[in-house]
């Protein structure tokens, strides 16, 4: 039994990046490993028999974290630690572990943490950086569009073909450009959870009817294709559902084969109204389909044929559904094509977390 | 001919709208920040179109002086916005609208048209009931 319980003191102290420790059912701690030295910076003589709340932050003792954890994981056996904790020194670092109830013995737990502070700064940064960057470059895209449509409308007056042909072809890169900017604003919005929903009575039918007049004028040699069911009226953002559709009607348009057949189809599903897009494409792999709503999503297969753009529509347009408290989903074989699924609540509810 | 007076601090963005501006047939007063209205120097205007994020005294708070005049509560106050938290601070503020760069000319025009057309008598007189 000794001998037993040495391997395993070997054991975890050789995880020296990883603090262990255990705890019993009040949370005193009465293991503590090599690496929970380095990790919160106490000795094991420091901590044994002190409870675990001195390793949490001020403002999670206060909303009552350490006993959330210590209940859940005594009720279900386990729990996820992703918080900031309090080193020794007063310092902190975000821990990201697992927490798993001890059966033998004294009912207690163990908690195995590691310091992943460095990639949450990253991730800050990353996200601080797309919001920096994006409102830096709003102003300037403003009034780039606006001396372009001045030039645009003087040289219209003057009737001076040449010119006009090349603004016009000026303003569709300053759209373009827009369009980019927009969508870091976007994506900087949702990760700040600052996007909120104007909600009003809309007739998603009619939306999607505007949609594909509008998509006919610009890609007159697709065969689009709607089949567009008796639905309710729902409680959305108009824009922002117009956002969505364009964003899963020019992938469609992308990714389908010229005068391929893209078909939109809406329908009643329980409390939803549900939207098809389908393509003609060659299809995505599984891999692919997990991967679509992350940001800055691009494919690496050899075989998709790729498209400019910074990898955030899908994303942003999950998002937009997931806020409707609606849910979006890709569905498709290699060589079938593909479709895409929205469904929104015909009554609103509030996001799922 | 209405009266417009924009209060940009960037001078690309204010020399595109005022062309803009009067092109669409405004008279337009333009200026850099809000010092000189705020010191007294009070230029009446059918409708005023303030950049939020200026040097100097933030655009908000220039329309909430403008707002404090009882007989200015009836004018049209359109902010430009940077940030996308902005449309409370917007409506406490006391604005009647913002629009969000980038925006494109046909945006900005319609919503200045929606004050200053004659329909804009009617959006005044329901924001009035409401209040």
């Amino acid at each position: 039994m000794i001998e037993n319980g040495q391997q395993v003191r070997l054991l975890t102290d050789s995880i020296s990046d990883f603090a262990i420790l255990t705890a019993d059912k009040h949370g005193i701690i009465n293991g503590w490993n090599r690496g929970a030295e380095k990790v919160f910076g106490y000795s094991e003589e420091e901590v044994i028999g002190k409870p675990t709340r001195i390793l949490y932050t001020p403002e999670d003792l206060e909303t009552g974290v350490v006993e959330k954890e210590i209940a859940q994981v005594l009720a279900s056996g386990w729990a996820e630690d992703e918080r900031w904790h309090l080193r020794k020194d007063g310092s902190r670092f975000y821990a990201s572990g697992i927490v798993n109830s001890l059966k033998e013995g004294n009912e207690g737990f163990v908690k195995i943490a590691r310091d992943m502070t460095m990639n949450k700064i990253i991730e800050q940064q990353k996200d601080d950086f797309i919001m920096v960057a994006s409102h830096e470059l709003r102003t300037p895209v403003t009034s780039i569009k606006a001396y372009t449509e001045i030039l645009h409308d003087m040289l219209l007056e003057q009737n001076d073909k040449q010119p006009v042909e090349l603004i016009t072809k000026l303003s569709g890169q300053v759209d373009r450009l827009t369009a980019l900017v927009n969508e870091l604003l976007d994506t900087s919005k949702i990760t700040q959870g600052l996007m909120p929903l104007k909600r009003e009575q809309i007739d998603i039918n009619r939306l999607i009817s505007d949609c594909i007049d509008n998509l006919r004028t610009l890609q007159p040699n697709q065969n689009l294709v709607t089949e567009l069911g008796e639905v309710p009226e729902i409680s959305a953002d108009k824009e922002r559902i117009i956002q969505v559709l364009n964003n899963l009607l020019s992938n469609a348009v992308k990714y389908s084969p010229q005068g391929g057949d893209i078909i939109v189809r809406t329908g009643t599903v329980g409390e939803n109204v549900e939207v098809s897009v389908r393509d003609s494409g060659i299809g995505m792999s599984a891999e692919t389909i997990s991967k679509l709503y992350q940001r800055f999503y691009r494919s690496s297969d050899p075989k998709v044929k790729t498209f400019p753009g910074l990898g955030l529509g899908l994303y942003i347009s999950h998002e937009i559904i997931k806020a409707h408290g609606g849910t979006l989903k890709a569905d498709s074989r290699e060589g079938e094509g593909s479709v895409f699924l929205l469904r929104l609540p015909v009554t609103p509810i509030p996001p799922a977390k | 001919m209405k009266k417009i007076v924009l209060i940009e601090d960037d001078e690309s963005i204010r020399d595109s709208l005022l062309i803009i501006l009067k092109r669409a047939g405004y008279e337009v007063s333009e200026y850099q920040n809000g010092n000189s209205l705020l010191n007294g120097d009070f230029e009446r205007a059918d409708l005023y179109l303030i950049d939020k994020q200026l040097s100097g005294v933030d655009g908000l708070d220039i329309c909430k002086y403008i707002k404090s005049y009882e007989d200015m509560r009836d004018v049209p106050i359109i902010i430009i916005s940077a940030s996308p938290e902005l449309e409370k601070y917007v409506k406490a503020a006391g604005a009647d609208n913002f629009i969000e760069k980038p925006f494109s000319k046909k945006r900005l025009l319609e919503l200045i048209e929606k004050y200053l057309s004659a329909l804009g008598f009617f959006y005044l007189a329901a924001r009035l009931s409401v209040v």
